[in-house]
């Protein structure tokens, strides 16, 4: 299951879990949580020279979660929002995911969610793009 | 929201790097920064506000803590091309060799942030020079006279390094354009 599928999930119900996830444990920020545009970067092959294909909105965090029993767990994510408490939020929920600490499951059900919401997406734009078609062996034959 | 704290937050660097142009324009001022810094001391407000993952970063004494160090985000450097050099100012600065720039390029010279003792308190520093209304006079306490020495020997103007001396809650900035008599 893609962990990317956690960022389809309704803000609030990430956040809120996380919330819960880090109750009785301290959150360490290993790095600052940044938000904003991310240059997409390539580089050509003839030069190697590096060109800006465009820009994503992107939010990331990377924590460890202290926990007074069972020690640390860290966890990451990088989410293409532009929203760095989203991102601080699915860091606390990979964390949690990745050692297995109790709330493991809450973080699955809510990335099958995530997974859910993605395929009635791909469904809607898959009979978009059914509608746009061109059969262009018919127009070929017509033409004939 | 699972939030940070000062010296982290957006906001409060604003504000630290707004104290930081106002000393530099006004050298041997004393700022005030502990609104901002968390009770961390000085240096890390002052480095969260200029740092980030653009900047080099040389920790010449080891002072910084492994989780510090990860959240300033600056890239590690070797002392002679390292933007921002951070140093205890009790100790000996020797075969210490910051960047001074070059003539093409002098603000390329390293800005070093010197922890002290105190800022505002000790033996009294004379300095005269741009941003300087005739002669002033900076109080330190808690640095080895041999980096008045090594900065003498560093700035040509305009080559040289930037000094920002901080202690637990103050700084005060010695850009490279000021002459300083001890």
């Amino acid at each position: 299951m893609p962990d990317c599928d956690l960022a389809l999930a309704p803000r609030t119900a990430v956040i809120d879990l996380a919330a819960v996830l880090s109750q009785g444990r301290r959150v360490e920020h290993l790095s600052v949580p940044q938000e904003g545009l991310w240059l997409v970067q390539i580089t050509e092959p003839v030069r190697g020279d590096g060109w800006y294909i465009g820009e994503v909105p992107v939010g990331q965090a990377c924590i460890a979660l202290h926990d007074p029993q069972r020690g640390e767990a860290r966890g990451g994510a990088v989410l293409m929002h532009a929203d760095r408490e989203l991102a601080t939020a699915a860091a606390v929920c990979d964390a949690i995911a990745r050692s297995g600490w109790p709330g493991a499951d809450e973080v699955a059900r809510l990335r099958n969610e995530g997974t859910a919401i993605r395929a009635q997406v791909d469904g809607v734009r898959a009979a978009i793009l059914e509608r746009t078609r061109v059969d262009f062996s018919e127009l070929g034959q017509e033409d004939a | 929201m699972i939030a940070l704290d000062h010296p982290w937050v957006a906001v409060g660097q604003r504000r630290v790097f707004r104290v930081l142009l106002d000393a530099w324009a006004r050298p041997g001022t004393v700022a005030d920064l502990g609104e901002w810094s968390g009770g961390a001391r000085a240096r890390l407000a002052v480095l969260a506000g200029l740092c980030d993952a653009a900047t080099t970063l040389h920790d010449t004494h080891g002072i910084l803590s492994d989780g510090d160090r990860s959240r300033l985000g600056a890239r590690t450097a070797g002392v002679d091309i390292a933007t921002f050099v951070l140093a205890d100012g009790t100790r000996d600065p020797a075969r210490l060799t910051p960047a001074r720039g070059t003539l093409l390029a002098p603000e390329r010279g390293a800005t070093v942030v010197l922890d002290c003792q105190a800022v505002g308190e000790g033996p009294a520093l004379r300095l005269t020079g741009p941003g300087i209304d005739g002669v002033g006079e900076l109080r330190v306490l808690g640095i080895d006279p041999r980096w008045w020495i090594a900065r003498s020997a560093w700035c040509a103007f305009p080559l040289g390094v930037d000094l920002i001396l901080c202690d637990a809650r103050r700084i005060a900035c010695i850009p490279r354009s000021i002459a300083m008599e001890i």
